[in-house]
């Protein structure tokens, strides 16, 4: 009788579609949660939300398992957020885009944006920082471009689309040309037809001699 | 299909030499304003009236008239009149029918003088006999209608009495009267003063000036009033502002009242009044666009506040620093307090209020800390959360640190604490939201909270692309 119980608790548990976990591991796999800062070592089955970050160090990987049964294997050196694995309709991840684009919006009203107040009033302007903290940074996207890798490789479409959209704020620091390219791609597996004939269209617009046209003609 | 309202008119035709008369009831429907429709229905008693003549007919806009041949009523059917109506002072009506079994057609011009006279004239037509011709003229007195004509094949004159009780004439046509807010908030009285709240368009139906006076009046304002003359014809629209308001703190909504009159030789042709309330300035409509109207970052207390909290910060302090500096006096000096539960609608403070009491919900909390933040320069915008199901909804805060995403170490920091958006030249920087009913907890802890729920509601569950999450700027 206690047996069935537990296997019933565990039925449940492994239902909720915003939860994964890992199955297999090598090396040390560290996660946070939610809005955490701090990175700490994955205790065995422990169940990861769809807002847990996962990182893999090097020489190490895990098997991460979805609630329907889908496997992803984390390689080393990377960095993925629970969000990026779940399974999506086309419509829930257009929800998602849409509220991420919203959120970009650049105030309205006709002010700019003044860099924040406080160096007008010491009658100063901070340094263009953009280069402080660039070791972490470049370690930082060196792991999340593997991780968007992994997620190409495995057809994790919805996942590709997140990914990208996150690391579009580092405008500098990435290759476009390519990101821009498994957008596309994306586009086309999660058959979000809009958005991939705009996509399509502007892509050819800003790199009209890519090597990647063919390609791209060749999806539809 | 029949419009209920529509008149039944009774008619008496008086044959001069015969002392014959005759009752009729009519339907009308206005099609368009151009067309009109009649239905005649012959009498129901119809042993009283042996042979008789009809009369000319009027419409439920006293513009049609429709004339009768020689008739017998055991033979009569309904008739069916088209009248169109090319002006407000001349109409055009064709009739059909049927009596003792020969067709019948009739043909009429109808014009109004002075809205008060009326000249017709007309010709019938069967097809076995020649056409009558008929001329005649008449006035409106009240709902009841005099007409004489004269037949001129048959030297038959004609009088005619009709009343339309349901039928009053239209001496001024309010085109539009628009009420573009029932309340006045005087939280955003600026708003009201440069954008008008009513907006009423008269027009002159009659041959004679009409006086128009508009009013708005009350205990907690100013009384303003405007008039004007609308010669014949004419169309004016009137635009009213608000004006000044006695004072801004009412205990309970204070009413007013809009008010529209016109004459027309010193008689009254028209009157409508509007009632408006005039709420509190502490009464917020709930609109979140309409809470930034609290945000008041150059009132003197504010500033002082502002300045003296982060005085001591070193030269490159930061915007994050400067949140947290305002946050930690918050929280440390202010209480959280709900709205009074008896309130019908949002109660907000001023942000100096607020500082007054050290006290506040959400709202009240919120828009101190924007008004703080704003004070010394540091851009600000609202984010609120209508969760669904419940009828209540959040207010926390946004912060520009305006450092770029460079800046983050992303390996040690959890981008998801951040909201990264673009500025006007499309550079995104970083955001970060702060949970005001926090009171007595760290800055981290507003931090984490507020970025926990943004992520979830407005991100995971697309509350903004739902709108159910709601972000303003804060100017």
């Amino acid at each position: 009788m206690r047996l069935i119980i537990v296997f019933m608790i565990c039925s449940l548990a492994l239902a909720n579609e915003n939860e994964f976990k890992i199955i297999e591991r090598e090396g040390e796999i560290f996660i946070r949660h939610g809005i955490e800062n701090d990175w700490r070592i994955y205790q065995a089955s422990e169940m990861l939300k769809e807002n847990d970050w996962i990182q893999s160090g090097a020489n190490s990987s895990a098997k991460i398992e979805r609630h329907d049964g889908k496997i992803f294997i984390l390689p080393e050196n990377t960095i993925i957020e629970g969000m990026e694995l779940k399974n999506y309709t086309s419509s829930e991840l257009l929800l998602i885009l849409t509220s991420i684009e919203i959120s970009n919006i650049p105030p309205q009203k006709g002010k700019p944006i003044a860099p924040s107040g406080a160096y007008i009033i010491h009658g100063n302007r901070p340094t263009d920082s953009a280069t402080i903290d660039s070791v972490e940074v470049n370690q930082y996207l060196e792991y999340e471009m593997n991780g968007l890798d992994a997620l190409c490789e495995q057809s994790f479409w919805a996942g590709v689309i997140l990914k990208i959209f996150k690391l579009k704020k580092f405008e500098k620091m990435l290759d476009h040309e390519s990101l821009e390219y498994n957008l596309l791609v994306a586009y086309n597996k999660m058959n979000l037809v809009r958005r991939f004939n705009e996509a399509k269209e502007r892509f050819i617009k800003k790199y009209p001699n890519s090597e990647y046209i063919e390609q791209i003609n060749g999806l539809r | 299909m029949w419009d209920e309202t529509a008149p039944t008119s009774e008619i008496l035709s008086y044959e001069i030499d015969q002392f014959t008369f005759s009752y009729r009831i009519g339907l009308f429907y206005d099609f368009c304003e151009k067309f009109k429709f009649a239905l005649l229905i012959p009498p129901i008693f119809e042993y009283i009236f042996m042979e008789t003549r009809t009369a000319p007919f009027e419409t439920k806009a006293d513009k049609a008239i429709i004339f009768w041949g020689e008739k017998s009523w055991q033979a009569n059917t309904p008739e069916l009149a088209i009248e169109f109506l090319p002006d407000r002072n001349l109409s055009a009506v064709t009739a059909l029918g049927k009596e003792n079994d020969r067709t019948f057609f009739h043909y009429g011009v109808k014009s109004t003088i002075l809205n008060r006279f009326i000249l017709a004239g007309g010709f019938d037509m069967k097809h076995d006999s020649e056409r009558q011709i008929t001329l005649g003229f008449g006035t409106y007195i009240g709902g009841f209608n005099g007409f004489y004509c004269f037949n001129f094949n048959e030297k038959l004159h004609q009088i005619t009495l009709s009343f339309s009780p349901l039928q009053e004439r239209e001496l001024i046509k309010l085109v539009e009267l628009k009420q573009n807010y029932e309340d006045i908030f005087l939280y955003k009285l600026d708003y009201y003063r440069s954008n008008e709240f009513i907006c009423a368009t008269t027009q002159n139906l009659i041959d004679d000036n009409v006086s128009i006076n508009l009013e708005l009046s009350g205990e907690a304002i100013h009384r303003v009033n405007h008039s004007y003359t609308l010669s014949p014809g004419a169309i004016k629209q009137f635009r009213f502002n608000l004006p000044q308001v006695k004072g801004d703190n009412f205990h309970s909504p204070t009413y007013c009242q809009f008010r529209i009159s016109a004459f027309s030789r010193g008689k009254q042709v028209l009157e409508r009044s509007i009632p408006l309330s005039i709420r509190d300035i502490h009464q917020w409509n709930g609109e979140l666009e309409d809470l930034v109207y609290y945000i008041k970052s150059d009132h003197h207390d504010i500033l002082k506040v502002a300045q003296k909290l982060v005085q001591d910060l070193h030269l490159y302090g930061n915007a994050i620093q400067f949140a947290k500096t305002i946050f930690n006096d918050i929280s440390q000096n202010f209480q959280y307090v709900n709205d009074p539960i008896l309130n019908p609608i949002d109660f907000v403070q001023l942000p100096h209020e607020t500082l007054i009491k050290k006290s506040g919900d959400c709202e009240d909390l919120s828009v101190l800390f924007c008004s703080l933040l704003g004070a010394i320069g540091i851009q600000t915008a609202l984010v609120e959360i209508k969760y669904q199901g419940r009828e209540d909804a959040h207010v926390f805060v946004l912060v520009n640190t305006g450092l770029n995403p460079e800046n983050f170490d992303f390996m040690n920091d959890n981008p998801n604490r951040c909201i990264f958006r673009k500025n006007r030249e499309g550079k995104f920087k970083a955001w970060i939201p702060v949970e005001l009913t926090l009171v007595g907890e760290s800055f981290d802890k507003a931090w984490n909270r507020a970025a926990e729920e943004y992520y979830r509601c407005a991100i995971l569950k697309g509350g903004l692309a739902q709108a159910w999450v709601k972000i303003v700027e804060v100017f």
